[in-house]
């Protein structure tokens, strides 16, 4: 009997001890960013339920709840958003309207912001899958457009409007992506989503078109986007991307090209559909030799990388995850075999540079690659990384956020004086029918151009970004691919 | 690629992959050989393992070299694991096939899910290579690096280590005796419950392994990815008919080379490549087809065969059975009022999955099946309706009836293995054949495709949410209705006989096997219409709308409610479990910890249904209940309370 009872503890014990000793409290990246975004505030955004927060009280010195105030002053690289200004240093580009109206805002580059009137809340609602397989790969994006609002809030907000962005996970479920549209709009009041919502956008469409609400940037995996006259995307379809990243490995040298696609996924196969069975590598000027599928659960790809070697293929496009992306070129290195790999941006991260077998990894992106530099908005942009989550893991998926923010902020300033009253979806839908050939300073690859009743008309251009000496770089010298 | 590279390249890739699918086969071999328990959770357990590895490896956590973490995980994490499944495995000996499934797919996602909890992210966490890599030397031009070499020896010895165990040690002796008869074991002066209890540490030490192996080599601890891989080795069990350990080495290799030469194949021959998916499948059609040709004789069930109690009358007359069930449509027909909004989708949803529940009650509850593929029931049935709807433009209606049907010869299939297997080979089968629909069929032109999804129109006049949510639950009452004639008809007598006393049923002279291929006809039938009207509620649908992992979860949460609640009032419980409760709390801790719960209460139930605790009581009352009913005070009570009432004790007849 003791010895059942001793055996019963020692279970008990090592059931507990190993999980507790190893976990407990050390892997809350994404709620520490999003409370170091929300000026501290209780961390609980990324998913399941709203969060109120990320205002911003210009000029004022206290915060209510979740309310952003990094510090007294604004960002030292934030720069005045004056609606209708044009191209402005710094956070805010592109676009034209009207001038800022006499009497309703002060406001000078470098400097905090005072409003003659503050503005009632914005809200921008974010729905997405920021949870399970798919969530490691753009759960960064609540991180970006959170850090974006923070900054925003910083400078006085949009229009003297201060800012709030919900977000909500949908973890991969249609019903909880249409229920968190529905909750975002109805009890919320968001004027717009941004939608990360790679396999539920079925879910939330319906309501959108039902009722009229902008979406405005997202994951764009979607054929939604570029059909659908209530999406609004920050850039070119997925066949853009495979175009680009199909055109880098040519101009590296790269003939002969085999997809590793993924079997348990629908965006994996429909990534194939378009690079090999609608002949988008051939356009770029490379030759398939024959796709392979793999299981994600598979754990060796010597044979897939061996086959393709055999078949004269100097380029692997890779249609799967970080995990598998990593094994696929640990397997292909053993055999000597070194191709130009390709992936989308959802497949990959920072801790990926450092590997030795990934040296060359190129992807595409439709929105800045998030490691570039060197113009206002770029600086901008790391900026406030810097300032409201230094200890981020910068990602693809921030830089999208980010955009998303940029692109619904340039459609509200677009409005005029008219910015300065209260906003409605419709007023969204007005300003983003104002965006022609804006490519929003630059953080886009091609040029934006909405119509208030049609679908989108984008340049199909792409910026790559590929692993070079242990370093994600932008390729191309930062300019982008464009698809002819 | 000359021929001796080639099939170097199928050897070294299928010797290795094989290794890695035989270790995890010969953990769940011997303890499904020494318990009577085969433990569909075996997966899960080697992502625990992997999960304690991380915690102690990785940097970011406390960051103890590869040595230390793996022993830890293996060396005590595993045989810790071994001692608490073998107090779970000793009381599921006592119940039934089906709900040692139950308990057994409870465990998996007690334990796949535990993981996500204690690192708080369902995501994958990413792990290196820990074992040398470089090149070892090479085969026909493949080179082999030595981690494959060391995957590959281990594998190897501890086959070759257990086979010397089994054959010469005492210990062995008794392990492999102790599930025939341990009342035997214990006057030869062994402990059987030490025996188990052995068997079951080494076990799970071997899960815990496999763990370790497979993790780094998919390039991260993924609970779902490594419970998937070892589901893999279910088909290398196959080839020692689930008992042999030496057979569940080779048959772990076997499958490797098979899915390496597959492989190979549909990747080298132009008029193969349509079929390149059934490669990374082999395993699964390993499984499935070994299922349907190894002769039945050499898949004998181990360990006690507890028989399914067959489900006891309702102690409630038919009018107030009739006016329960009134009152819970009543009440779901208040749903849009009072739900309206963002939660009344989560209603629509369970609308569609009532019809599931109702399904799969009729396979399990009635007439003890297992089904592990319902989900894929369901996406047939969607498939099947969207064709007829959306591109036949047959009327709403008629494509419903259609994919209902359409569904019924997918059912018939999987009564082949119902016809000539026992409960767990079963279960095996249609999980096989779940994740094959899943992962090759889905994915064809004919079904979902690579498109974004199929379209899923609603009615006319019922294109709003709210008509549409009245439409499903009228469609649910007509379904609950055709279950309850079904139950209470001859069929129902027959579907529980064969739960019950399937060989007194072929005395008597009626067909088990037909009537097994009835119940999974009339399942599958209702399992299409959950899809179709599924797909109704967003107006698409595509594969990730049916991902058949849920399959299991399915099982789990219906038997639960099953173990309280009779079928109408079960299925709408699950209904609500699976897919509202989840809807109302939003937390992404609570979704963490939702799958967790379900497997806790799949465990739960299958413990109950040993007669044991609640379920005892539960039955006792029953049992006091009903014999109180036929008192004579209780007689003359009721003839004075309906002096007119020609039969005063209706109530304890029939079967709701």
């Amino acid at each position: 009997m003791k010895q059942r009872q001793r055996a019963k503890i020692a279970a008990i014990v090592a059931l507990a001890l190993p999980l507790a000793l190893t976990s407990c409290g050390t892997r809350l990246p994404h709620s520490a960013v999003v409370a170091a975004a929300d000026g501290g505030a209780a961390p609980s955004s990324n998913s399941g339920g709203t969060t109120a927060g990320g205002v911003t009280t210009p000029g004022a010195s206290t915060s209510a709840p979740g309310v952003t105030t990094p510090s007294s002053s604004a960002p030292t690289t934030g720069t005045s958003i004056v609606p209708g200004s044009g191209e402005s240093p710094g956070k805010t580009t592109g676009g034209s309207g009207a001038g800022t109206p006499a009497g309703q805002q002060t406001q000078a580059a470098g400097t905090s912001h005072t409003c003659a009137k503050q503005g009632s809340p914005i809200v921008y609602g974010q729905v997405g899958t920021f949870s399970g397989i798919i969530g490691g790969s753009i759960g960064s994006a609540v991180d970006g457009l959170k850090i974006w609002a923070a900054a925003t809030n910083a400078v006085g907000g949009i229009a003297c409007h201060p800012v709030v962005v919900d977000s909500i996970d949908d973890g991969g479920d249609n019903g909880s992506a249409q229920s968190g549209v529905e909750q975002l709009v109805q009890d919320d009041h968001a004027v717009a989503i941004n939608a990360f919502t790679p396999i539920t956008t079925a879910g939330i469409e319906p309501y959108i078109d039902q009722h009229r609400v902008p979406v405005v940037g997202g994951d764009l995996l979607s054929s939604a986007w570029y059909t659908d006259k209530n999406f609004f995307p920050q850039g070119g379809p997925l066949q853009a991307v495979l175009y680009a990243i199909s055109r880098y490995a040519v101009l590296q040298g790269g003939t002969k090209y085999s997809f590793f696609y993924c079997i348990e996924a629908s965006p994996c196969t429909q990534g194939e559909n378009m690079l090999t069975k609608q002949g988008i590598a051939a356009k770029a000027g490379l030759h398939a030799v024959g796709d392979q599928p793999i299981s994600l659960a598979g754990s060796n790809f010597t044979q897939q990388c061996a086959t393709a070697k055999s078949k004269g293929a100097n380029v692997i496009f890779i249609g799967a995850g970080v995990s598998a992306v990593n094994a696929i070129g640990r397997d292909c290195a053993s055999q000597n075999y070194h191709p130009i790999y390709l992936a989308l941006s959802l497949g990959v991260t920072n801790s990926q540079q450092s590997d030795p077998n990934l040296q060359g990894l190129a992807i595409g992106s439709v929105q800045f690659p998030w490691m570039a530099t060197g113009t206002p908005a770029l600086t901008a942009y790391h900026d406030a990384l810097a300032r409201y989550a230094p200890t981020l893991d910068d990602s693809g998926g921030a830089a999208a956020g980010w955009t998303s923010g940029e692109l619904f902020e340039r459609a509200i300033l677009n409005l005029g004086s008219a910015a300065y009253g209260n906003i409605t979806s419709a007023d969204v839908i007005k300003g983003l029918a104002m965006i022609h050939n804006n490519n929003l300073g630059g953080l886009v690859g091609g040029h934006l151009n909405f119509h208030a009743n049609a679908p989108a008309t984008l340049d199909s251009c792409v910026f790559v970004a590929v692993i070079s000496k242990d370093k994600w770089a932008p390729a191309q010298g930062g300019r982008a691919i464009c698809e002819p | 690629m000359s021929f001796a590279n080639a099939y170097g390249l199928i050897l070294v890739s299928g010797v290795e992959v094989g290794s890695i699918y035989a270790i995890a086969a010969m953990g769940l071999v011997l303890t499904y050989k020494t318990s009577g328990l085969f433990n569909f959770g075996q997966g899960a357990v080697a992502a625990a393992a992997a999960y304690v590895f991380y915690g102690f490896y990785s940097p970011q956590e406390l960051g103890l070299s590869w040595t230390y973490a793996a022993l830890i995980s293996v060396l005590i994490f595993g045989p810790v694991i071994g001692l608490v499944l073998e107090l779970v495995a000793r009381r599921l000996a006592d119940v039934p096939i089906t709900y040692k499934i139950v308990g057994t797919v409870g465990l998996l996602l007690i334990f796949r899910q535990a993981g996500s909890i204690a690192f708080n992210t369902d995501a994958s966490l990413p792990l290196a290579v820990y074992l040398p890599h470089g090149r070892a030397f090479a085969v026909s031009g493949t080179n082999v690096t030595y981690d494959q070499v060391i995957t590959v020896l281990i594998a190897f010895a501890l086959a070759v280590g257990l086979y010397l165990f089994f054959r010469y040690s005492r210990l062995g002796t008794g392990m492999r005796a102790v599930v025939d008869d341990p009342a035997l074991i214990d006057m030869t002066g062994h402990n059987p419950a030490h025996i188990r209890r052995v068997a079951w540490m080494i076990g799970t030490t071997f899960a815990a392994l496999s763990g370790i192996l497979i993790a780094p080599q998919q390039g991260a601890v993924d609970g779902s990815l490594l419970t998937i891989l070892v589901v893999y080795a279910f088909g290398a069990a196959v080839f020692g008919y689930f008992r042999s350990l030496p057979l569940a080495y080779v048959g772990g290799i076997v499958v490797g080379l098979i899915q390496a030469w597959v492989n190979h194949e549909t990747s080298v021959r132009s008029g193969l490549q349509s079929l390149s998916q059934l490669g990374p499948n082999a395993p699964f059609i390993v499984l499935f087809i070994g299922l349907l040709v190894v002769p039945k004789r050499r898949l004998v069930d181990v360990g006690r065969q507890v028989k399914a109690k067959a489900s006891s009358p309702s102690q409630l007359a038919l009018r107030t059975r009739s006016s329960i069930n009134i009152g819970m449509f009543a009440v779901l027909a208040l749903v849009p009022v009072i739900a309206s909004g963002p939660k009344l989708v989560f209603w629509s949803e369970a609308m569609s999955s009532i019809v599931l529940f109702l399904s799969l009650g009729l396979l399990v509850r009635t007439s003890g099946q297992v089904s592990l593929c319902h989900i894929g029931l369901a996406a047939v049935g969607g498939v099947a309706f969207s064709k007829m709807a959306a591109e036949q433009h047959l009327p709403w209606a008629v494509a419903l009836l259609v994919a209902g049907l359409l569904t019924v010869p997918v059912g018939a299939i999987i009564a082949i293995p119902a016809i000539r297997l026992s409960g767990l080979y079963l279960g095996l089968a249609t999980l096989g054949f779940g994740a094959l629909l899943a992962q090759v069929f889905y994915l064809q032109t004919w079904m979902f495709g690579p498109a974004n999804g199929i379209p899923f129109p609603r009615p006319e006049g019922f294109s709003g949410a709210k008509p549409y949510y009245y439409l499903m639950l009228l469609i649910v009452a007509l379904a609950a209705v055709l279950v309850a004639v079904i139950e209470r008809s001859r069929l129902g007598r027959l579907l529980r006989a064969v739960a019950d006393a399937p060989t007194a049923l072929t005395v008597l002279g009626a067909s088990v096997a037909t009537t097994r291929v009835i119940v999974f006809c009339i399942s599958a039938f209702l399992a299409g219409i959950s899809g179709a009207l599924f797909g109704g509620i967003f107006g698409t649908a595509d594969p990730n709308s049916f991902s058949f992992f849920n399959s299991l979860i399915l099982l789990a949460i219906m038997a639960l409610t099953a173990t309280f609640l009779r079928t109408l009032p079960a299925a709408i419980l699950a209904a609500i479990l699976y897919e509202v409760v989840g809807g109302y709390i939003n937390s992404p801790r609570f979704t963490l910890v939702l799958p967790l719960l379900f497997g806790v209460g799949a465990l739960t139930a299958a413990l109950l249904s040993a007669g044991t605790g609640v379920g005892a009581w539960f039955e006792r009352e029953a049992r006091e209940s009903r014999g109180r009913a036929r008192s004579p005070v209780a007689a003359r009570r009721q003839q004075r309370r309906f002096p007119h009432h020609t039969n005063p004790l209706p109530a304890i007849r029939g079967e709701s």
